[in-house]
């Protein structure tokens, strides 16, 4: 039987030659499934077949056909790798696109089981506060959002009056340590001392005997976009302000025994300000060596328990005081927060400010 | 014979040229290194020499020099318009316009391009460059740069002694003037502000200062004040920091003076209202005088001649009364409001980032003569 005239053969071969380059051509084109891979969680790149050389293809945000995002194409192996400059964000679409060309779209799937942000702690932790407490620190167990005001996150409320009041200094650059996980707030400088005039149009930031009501919210996002567990309220009563000097001579000392690895008890008659470290207090021998340990607070900042890394010998010790030792006034040894500074001993900058010496034996 | 000798000395003027070009580019990059610069976060950025960024990173408590090779140059930028500004960066970082935040912008002074730092909610830096039609990533982890280590004031001398400090300097602005790097920054633990002035090329030494001012709306000599923007002004041939403090005071303080270490007294010669906060500083040229500007958190750009400063010979001493009220140097306001960042585009443009009134983010250039 013969189907086709011979010379209709030929042009059937030729068409089905034709055929098979473009499918094949089109089958290039094709962009298989897109493969996003992960480092420590996060969407570092993204890989597809085939290998697309420069051809004129960018990765978009959905609903943004413009900007293509930033970052670098690899192409081996008959793959091509794109490796944003910020990882992918989870819950996000992306486009793969030439023009209006769109090749193929994939969505990074969120995280399974994100470690949820906690806010650990508020200092000063008691809940009574000096009028003139001068700043807070807000400790959380992991990275916080680098993005938006932490101010839009602390709100605080004037129990007698039900009114949000506004107490924290507003500034641009936020004073976070370099792990982000640890936010200082002023109470602002400016109310606090007297006679200036944000204090005269303002007020105090906190008056005396009001209790305040301090709230974080919950909607406060992790460097990862997970919100915080849950709102913090930490209820603050306002006594009267703290217009004394710390003096290193009226402090107790718990001294621990030669030979081990005790804890130095200095019970500081107040609270004093969080930020104790080896910059505010540090510890040496009588031959200047200096006394490396760990640093503890409790009893809402009255004690500090300091732990030698190496058992303590016996002998005759210094408890050095720098300029930042302050308590929760800003007051230091040797200068009031609340003080005109005019051209006097304030303006130099000593480094150590104040001393007391102790035996072990 | 006439041609001959033109010629040669053509040549010589031209190896003479490109010898003192060479031994320049040298002189000033021959410290750098190649490879992760290890950029933790970029709070403020500012325009050297040939194309060479200065990126202060609070994280680290360090300032970074970075080899852009943007070194083309452009005497006339091209007028600048983009809408969506932040939608725009937002896209190309993968994200929303709510996890991101601009937080420096500055002109590379040979290319006329527009440099932006940008913080992620994650914490990622990233410095972008804008090249007129796209957003460009300039790459932090393979760069050509050297980097300087803020000392920290805090330190003691005590030998042995460990421990990681709490204490964390967080940088509010910094500039680039004749050969110095010039920082202030503010602490999370005091209440106080610390001017430093680094050589560049980088070497060990850095000075500090510390810084007085009367504080007329407070009515007070401070030293606890943080400079929240300043910039250097030329008064009768004598460079001068203008530095500008929460509440707005502009203080004086000559810059020979600064680098010496002593505690500086500088003189207070406007108080441009409480209730606001300055953001950034400019000087341009219009009309062949000089002008200094300066954006601000609740006030329209204000525009002060640098012969009005120049003429106030006395310094504030009386205390502002009234609240919000404006004395000493006369300024204009310019009908510019919520003008975020301002830096010069080129002699007879500024460019800036502007929150409009429908709340989009605009990149924008305007003429010096409107300003």
């Amino acid at each position: 039987m013969m189907l086709f005239p011979s010379f209709l053969k030929k042009r059937v071969g030729l068409y089905a030659i034709i055929c098979t380059v473009l499918f094949l051509e089109s089958c290039e084109k094709k962009v298989t499934e897109i493969s996003v891979n992960y480092s420590e969680e996060k969407a570092t790149s993204v890989s597809y077949y085939p290998d697309h050389g420069n051809k004129g293809f960018d990765i978009y945000l959905k609903g943004n056909a413009t900007t293509p995002v930033l970052g670098e194409f690899q192409f081996k192996n008959d793959t091509t790798i794109f490796t944003p400059v910020i990882p992918f964000e989870a819950g996000r679409t992306y486009e793969l696109a030439r023009g209006k060309e769109l090749a193929r779209e994939f969505t990074i799937a969120k995280m399974k089981a994100p470690t949820i942000p906690e806010l650990l702690a508020v200092y000063p932790t008691a809940d009574t506060v000096p009028q003139n407490l001068l700043k807070m620190y807000f400790v959380f167990n992991q990275p916080m959002q680098e993005v938006g005001k932490a101010l839009d996150y602390v709100k605080v409320t004037q129990m007698s009056t039900g009114k949000k009041v506004s107490v924290f200094l507003d500034l641009p650059t936020e004073l976070w340590n370099k792990d982000h996980t640890q936010l200082t707030l002023w109470l602002d400088p400016g109310r606090i001392k007297t006679g200036l005039i944000p204090n005269k149009e303002q007020g105090l930031p906190l008056i005396e005997g009001e209790t305040y009501e301090i709230e974080v919210s919950a909607d406060w996002k992790s460097a990862t976009g997970v919100q915080l567990k849950t709102p913090l309220v930490k209820k603050i009563w306002v006594a009267k302000g703290d217009h004394t000097k710390p003096i290193l001579s009226s402090w107790g000392f718990g001294l621990p025994t030669v030979g081990t690895n005790e804890p130095l008890v200095i019970e500081f008659k107040e609270p004093m300000d969080a930020g104790i470290d080896q910059d505010v207090l540090f510890i040496s021998k009588v031959d200047g060596a200096t006394i490396d340990g760990k640093y503890e607070l409790s009893k809402n900042e009255n004690l500090l328990h300091f732990t030698p890394t190496s058992p303590w010998t016996a002998g005759a010790y210094s408890l050095i005081a720098t300029r930042y030792l302050e308590d929760l006034a800003g007051n230091t040894p040797i200068h009031l927060f609340d003080t005109e500074l005019r051209d006097s001993e304030d303006m130099k900058h000593e480094k150590y400010i104040d001393s007391r010496q102790f035996t072990i034996d | 014979m006439k041609n001959l000798l033109a010629g040669l000395s053509v040549l010589a003027l031209s190896f003479i040229m490109i010898s003192a070009v060479n031994t320049g580019d040298r002189s000033l990059t021959e410290a750098f290194v190649t490879g992760n610069t290890g950029i933790a976060s970029v709070n403020s950025i500012s325009f050297g020499p040939e194309g060479i960024l200065f990126v202060g990173d609070s994280k680290n408590a360090a300032i970074y020099a970075i080899l852009t090779d943007d070194n083309t140059e452009v005497s006339e930028a091209t007028s600048i318009r983009e809408t969506e500004f932040d939608t725009k960066i937002a896209a190309a970082l993968c994200t929303g316009v709510e996890n991101i935040r601009i937080t420096d912008m500055a002109v590379n002074p040979v290319s006329k391009k527009v440099y932006l730092s940008v913080n992620v909610a994650d914490g990622t830096p990233v410095i972008l460059r804008w090249n007129g039609e796209s957003l460009e990533n300039i790459s932090l982890a393979n760069a050509s740069y050297s980097k300087i280590e803020l000392d920290n004031p805090v330190a003691t001398d005590f030998k042995d002694r460990r421990g990681r400090s709490q204490r964390h300097w967080a940088i509010s602005d910094m500039k680039y003037h004749n050969g110095q790097i010039l920082v202030s920054g503010l602490s999370n633990k005091e209440f106080s502000s610390t001017f430093r002035s680094i050589p560049f090329p980088f070497k060990s030494s850095q000075d500090y200062a510390s810084l007085e001012i009367w504080h007329a709306a407070h009515g007070r000599y401070e030293t606890y004040a943080p400079i929240k923007t300043f910039d250097i002004i030329n008064l009768e041939d004598k460079d001068y920091l203008i530095a500008s403090y929460t509440c707005t005071p502009l203080v004086l303080f000559p810059l020979a003076d600064l680098s010496n270490g002593k505690h500086l007294k500088g003189r207070t010669v406007a108080e441009l209202g409480s209730g606001n906060s300055p953001l950034d500083m400019i000087s341009f040229t219009r009309e062949g005088k000089q002008y200094f500007a300066m954006s601000n958190s609740n006030r329209p750009v204000m525009r002060i001649k640098y012969e009005n400063i120049a003429n106030y010979k006395e310094t504030m001493t009386e205390p502002v009364k009234e609240w919000a009220v404006a004395t000493g140097v006369a300024y204009d306001n310019l009908p510019m409001v919520n003008v975020l960042q301002l830096d010069n585009l080129d002699a007879k443009n500024v460019v800036y980032l502007q929150r409009t009134s429908s709340g989009d983010l605009v990149l924008q250039s305007r003429s010096t003569r409107r300003m």
